[in-house]
C-alpha cells in the first residue's frame, strides 16, 4: 500500500482508539484547519491523475489535485467535467470541490457535482480503505456511498480518489448581453427553451447569456436572440470576481425559481443582487437581519447560506439526525465529527 | 430456483391491526396474493404473507408503524417489473404495494418540475408534462408499467442516459418514510441541497433504507428536433469502435444502442423494421434545435464511414423514427420467440473493453452451449446479454445462472460492475461478494443499520451478509481490474 495511505490509516486508527479528532485538510483554501500537524490529515500533496481515458468519459484523480489541474488535463483532450462546480478559490482541490458540493453557474444545463461523481476511494473513521461506485457511468451495485460524500465536508472520512464523469467540450461558444429589467426573465426563459444554453444570469440591469454547443445551433440561437456580444462577464462570474462577491454580508440563496413579477421584499432592500441559474440561484448582499431573510427564503421554498461558506449549511432537524446516524456508521469514535467543519452544523442544528 | 406456495401468515395481532387500518385493501387469501408472488425475475416465487394496498401516505405510515410494533418485515413494491427479485416476498413479511398512491400532485412549468406519488407510472410523468412542452428524461423500456417509486429504488436508466443521465440525475427531492413510518424530507426539491447527498443515498437503495412516498423530478424542454440513424457493420468490433469514436469527437447523442447479429435477426423476424442484413448495428438518436440535429448527423456519418460502416439509414420524421426504433424496442420479446426462456443480464464495462467482453461472451456461449443475443446501451457500456434457455430441460436454468455469473465476473474483471441499472435484489448477491471487500460490505450494513436498526425493510436483498459470501466462497477474489487498482487493500 502507498505509504501515505498507510500512515493516514494508522493515524485514524490511533485517533479512533483514543477518541481524538482529526481535521482533513485539502490546501486549506478556506482556512478551516488551523490545527497542529498531529491533529491534521494533510491531503494537499496527494495529487495526480490516476487514470484518464477520454473515450470512457471519465477521469480518476487523487483528491488533492487542484481543480484547475483537472480542467487543464481535460482540456488537452477536448473535454470538460460533466458538471458545473463553483470555483470558490483558484487553489481549490478536487476533493474540496466534491466535499463541499457547491455548484457553479452552468448547473441547470451541465449538471451538478454530485451527479458527476462516479466513484470514490476513501478512509472511514476506523481507518479502513473503502471503494464505492466505480469508473463507469451506470452502476447500481450496493448503496451509493460515493455520491453521499458530496456535500459531506469530510464528515464520513477523507476522500482519497475520485472518479468523475467528463463530457466533450463544446465545439462553439457565444456570449450575449441583453439590457432589460429582471421582470423580463420569464419571457426570456420561454424564448430560450430550445437554445443551447449554458448560462443565464442577471446583474445590474443586464441579462448575460452563454450559448455553447455545435456551431450551427449556437449561431442560429444567437441570431434569433439579438443583443450585444458580451465577453467580460462570464470569466469574472465563473471565478466569483464581481464586486458583489466582495460585499458583506453576502448570501447564496437556492430557490425553486424566482417568482415573477419580482415581489420579494429581500430584492427591494438589497444592496446588490446577482441572479443566476436562470432565476434559481441568488447572490444577495443585504443588511436584512439573517433570521428574517432565512424565514423568507424558507417560505419561498429555498435555503441559504452566508458567504463565504466556512462550513456546511445548517440542516433541518430530521435530516441532521439522519446525517448524525450516518456519521456513527462511518466513524463511530467521532474522529471527524468534531473537526472545525462540523461546528456550523452543531451550532445551529434546527435552522 | 425458489418456489414455495406455502403461505406463512402474519402474526394475528399485526394482521388485525392492518385490517382495521386498511379494510378490504389488505389481501390475505392465497388467490388474491398470487399476483404478488414474484417480480420480473419470475424464476423466483414465494407467496407473500399479506399484501397491503394503501391509498394514502397516512395509510402507508400507519402500516409501517404497525409492522414496527409487531416486528414484521416490510417489502415495498411498485409495479413488480424489477428484474433482480428486489420485490420477492419473504416468509412472514408484508408486501407494501405503493401502486395505488398514483396521483400526479403538481406539474409546474415555471419551475420545470413534477411532484408525484410513488405509484405513478414512469410514462405518465412525460404525458402530464407534454402539454407544457416538457418531458421526464429517464425512460426505461418498461416505462409504460414501472412506477417512479420503483425507478428511484433501482436508479433506473433508459435509452437516453448517455445525454440525460439516470434517475439520480433527474431527481430534485424525495419524501421517504422510515422503518417506523416517520417522514423524512430529502429536500427541498431544488437544483442543490445542503449537506451530504442523501438524495443519492436513497436512490438505488432497493427499498432497504425507507419507503419513498413522494418524488419531485426535473422536467426538461422537449427538443425541437430529433434524428435517428441506423449504422450497419460487418463486425461487432467496428460498431464498438464507432461508439468510442463518436464520443471522442465531442458529440453527445441522446441515445446510442447496439444490437448483434442474433438480436437483429430476431427483431427483424418479429417486427419487420427493415433492418439490413449485417453483423452488428448501432442506433443513434440525436436531438436539439434543427440545425444542431443536421450537424450531428453529418459528423456521425463521417465518423461511422471511417470506422467501416457498410450501410446507413436515417430518419428525420416521426414515422421513420418509429420504424427504426421498432426493431430495438421489440428486441426483448423478439428474442423471447427464439427459445422458451431467456435470462436478461445487466453489467456495465468501460466502453473500450466492449470488443473483448463481447468476444468473451461468445466463448462462454460456446462453452455452455447456450445462445446469447446482445442488445444493449452501448453509449454507457451497459450490456444486456440475453441468454436463451429452456427451463423445462433439467439443469438448464442452473447452467444459465452459472454462465450469467461468469459474464458478470468478466464485467468486474474488465473494470466494470455487476449491475448497471437492474439492481442487485436477490439475484446478484453473489456478485456483490466479488465486487466488494468485506470492509466495504460491512460499511454498507452499518449504513443500513443506521437507518433501519431492526433490519426490517426488505431484509436479505441488495447487500449480502458476510456469512453468505463465505458460504459462496466468493469473497472478493477478483482483484484484477477493480476500480482504483493502484490502491492496495487491507
Ligand atoms: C420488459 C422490461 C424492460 C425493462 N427495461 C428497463 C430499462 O430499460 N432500464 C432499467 O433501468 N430497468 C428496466 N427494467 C427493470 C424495471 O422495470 C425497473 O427496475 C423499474 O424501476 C422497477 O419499477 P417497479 O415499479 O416495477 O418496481 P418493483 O419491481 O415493484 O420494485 C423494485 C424494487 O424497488 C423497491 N421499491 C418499489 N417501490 C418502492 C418505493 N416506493 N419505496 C421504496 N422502495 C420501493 C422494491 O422493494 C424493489 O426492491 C425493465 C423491466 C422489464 C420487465
Amino acid at each position: 500500500m502507498d505509504p501515505c495511505i498507510q500512515d493516514w490509516a494508522a493515524r485514524i486508527q490511533a485517533a479512533s482508539q483514543k477518541k481524538q479528532a482529526l481535521c482533513i485538510r485539502g490546501n486549506n483554501s478556506l482556512g478551516l484547519c488551523e490545527t497542529t500537524p498531529e491533529q491534521t490529515l494533510d491531503l494537499s500533496g496527494w495529487q495526480g491523475v490516476v487514470e484518464y481515458d477520454p473515450g470512457e468519459l471519465a477521469i480518476t484523480v487523487r483528491s488533492g489535485t487542484p481543480w484547475q489541474t483537472l480542467l487543464h488535463v481535460l482540456e488537452e483532450q477536448g473535454q470538460i467535467p460533466a458538471c458545473s462546480a463553483l470555483q470558490t478559490h483558484p487553489t481549490r482541490t478536487v476533493g474540496g470541490m466534491v466535499a463541499t458540493g457547491f455548484n457553479g453557474p452552468a448547473r441547470p444545463w451541465l449538471g451538478d457535482v454530485r451527479g458527476a461523481v462516479l466513484g470514490v476511494a476513501m478512509l472511514n473513521g476506523q481507518g479502513q480503505l473503502l471503494t464505492f461506485g466505480g469508473r463507469v457511468m451506470k452502476n447500481v451495485a450496493g448503496f451509493d456511498l460515493a455520491r453521499l460524500q458530496t456535500g459531506a465536508w469530510g464528515r464520513f472520512g477523507p476522500i482519497l480518489e475520485i472518479s468523475l464523469r467528463t463530457r466533450p467540450a463544446f465545439q462553439h461558444c457565444r456570449y450575449l448581453r441583453l439590457e432589460a429589467p429582471l421582470d423580463a426573465l420569464p419571457t426570456l426563459r420561454q424564448r430560450l427553451q430550445q437554445a443551447p444554453l449554458t448560462g443565464l444570469a442577471w446583474y445590474q440591469g443586464n441579462f448575460h447569456l452563454r450559448l455553447q454547443g455545435l456551431p450551427a445551433g449556437v449561431q442560429q440561437a444567437a441570431e434569433q436572440l439579438g443583443g450585444d456580444e458580451d465577453t467580460g462577464f462570464w470569466a469574472r462570474h465563473e471565478s466569483l470576481q464581481w464586486p458583489i462577491y466582495q460585499q458583506q454580508p453576502l448570501y447564496r440563496i437556492v430557490l425553486p425559481v424566482l417568482d415573477m413579477p419580482v415581489s420579494q421584499p429581500w430584492l427591494d432592500t438589497a444592496n446588490d443582487v446577482l441572479v443566476d441559474w436562470g432565476g434559481r440561484l441568488l447572490w444577495l448582499a443585504t443588511d436584512m437581519p439573517p433570521a428574517t431573510l432565512r424565514q423568507q427564503v424558507q417560505q419561498a421554498g429555498g435555503w441559504m447560506q452566508a458567504w463565504p461558506a466556512t462550513g456546511p449549511a445548517a440542516l433541518p432537524a430530521s435530516r441532521a439526525a439522519v446525517v448524525d446516524r450516518l456519521q456513527q456508521a462511518f466513524d463511530p469514535a467521532g474522529v471527524f465529527r468534531n473537526n472545525p467543519f462540523q461546528e456550523a452544523v452543531h451550532a445551529n442544528p434546527t435552522a | 430456483m425458489n418456489i414455495s406456495n406455502e403461505q406463512v401468515p402474519l402474526p394475528p395481532a399485526c394482521e388485525q391491526a392492518l385490517k382495521a387500518l386498511l379494510g378490504e385493501d389488505l389481501l390475505t387469501s392465497p388467490e388474491t396474493l398470487a399476483p404478488y408472488e414474484c417480480d420480473g425475475l419470475s424464476v423466483y416465487r414465494r407467496l407473500p404473507s399479506a399484501v397491503a394496498l394503501p391509498r394514502t401516505r397516512e395509510q402507508v405510515a400507519g402500516a409501517l408503524a404497525i409492522c414496527h410494533q409487531h416486528g414484521v418485515p416490510v417489502i415495498a413494491r411498485g409495479a413488480g417489473t424489477g428484474l433482480a427479485g428486489g420485490a420477492l416476498p419473504q416468509a412472514g413479511a408484508l408486501i407494501l404495494s405503493l401502486a395505488r398512491l398514483n396521483r400526479i400532485l403538481a406539474v409546474d412549468p415555471e419551475r420545470q418540475t413534477a411532484t408525484v406519488e410513488p405509484g405513478v407510472r414512469n410514462i405518465q410523468i412525460s404525458q402530464a408534462a407534454a402539454p407544457h412542452g416538457l418531458f421526464y428524461a429517464p425512460d426505461p423500456s418498461s416505462q409504460i408499467a414501472c412506477t417512479i417509486g420503483g425507478n428511484v429504488a433501482e436508479n433506473s436508466g433508459g435509452v437516453h442516459c448517455v445525454k440525460y443521465g439516470l434517475t439520480v440525475h433527474n431527481l430534485l427531492g424525495l419524501k421517504v418514510l422510515d422503518d417506523q413510518g416517520r417522514l423524512l424530507e430529502v429536500g427541498p426539491p431544488l437544483l442543490e441541497q445542503p449537506g451530504p447527498d442523501l438524495l443519492s443515498l436513497f436512490t438505488g437503495s432497493e427499498g432497504l433504507l425507507g419507503v419513498v412516498v413522494e418524488v419531485t423530478v426535473r422536467l426538461l424542454p422537449r427538443p425541437e428536433a430529433t434524428g435517428v440513424m441506423l449504422l450497419a457493420f460487418d463486425h461487432n468490433e467496428d460498431a464498438a469502435r464507432t461508439v468510442g469514436a463518436i464520443l471522442a469527437a465531442g458529440l453527445l447523442p441522446a441515445g446510442l444502442e447496439m444490437m448483434d447479429r442474433l438480436a437483429i435477426e430476431a427483431a427483424e423476424a418479429y417486427s419487420q423494421a427493415g433492418y439490413p442484413d449485417c453483423q452488428a448495428l448501432l442506433l443513434v438518436e440525436v436531438d436539439g434545435c434543427a440545425a444542431e440535429v443536421e450537424e450531428q448527423m453529418v459528423q456521425i456519418e463521417a465518423i461511422a464511414r471511417r470506422e467501416g460502416m457498410t450501410q446507413l439509414q436515417t430518419a428525420r420524421d416521426e414515422a421513420q423514427r418509429q420504424r427504426l426504433w421498432a426493431g430495438r424496442k421489440a428486441a426483448f420479446p423478439a428474442v423471447g420467440r427464439l427459445a422458451p426462456d431467456y435470462y436478461c443480464m445487466d453489467g456495465t464495462i468501460p466502453r473500450k473493453r466492449l470488443p473483448e467482453v463481447l468476444a468473451r461472451i461468445r466463448q462462454l456461449s460456446d462453452h455452455y452451449g447456450l445462445a446469447v443475443a446482445n442488445v444493449f446501451h452501448a453509449g454507457d457500456g451497459n450490456l444486456h446479454p440475453l441468454i436463451l434457455y429452456d427451463a423445462n430441460q433439467p439443469g438448464e436454468l442452473e447452467r444459465t445462472e452459472r454462465m450469467g455469473g461468469e459474464i458478470l465476473r468478466a464485467c468486474i474483471e474488465a473494470g466494470g460492475t455487476i449491475t448497471g441499472e437492474h439492481g442487485v435484489g436477490i439475484e446478484k448477491l453473489g456478485g456483490m461478494c466479488e465486487q466488494f471487500t468485506e470492509a466495504e460490505l460491512k460499511q454498507m450494513h452499518a449504513v443500513k443499520a443506521a437507518l433501519d436498526p431492526e433490519g426490517r425493510l426488505n431484509p436479505g436483498k441488495a447487500i449480502p451478509s458476510l456469512h453468505r459470501c463465505a458460504e459462496l466462497g466468493a469473497m472478493h477474489v477478483h482483484h484484477g481490474q477493480l476500480p482504483f487498482p493502484d490502491l492496495e487493500r487491507f
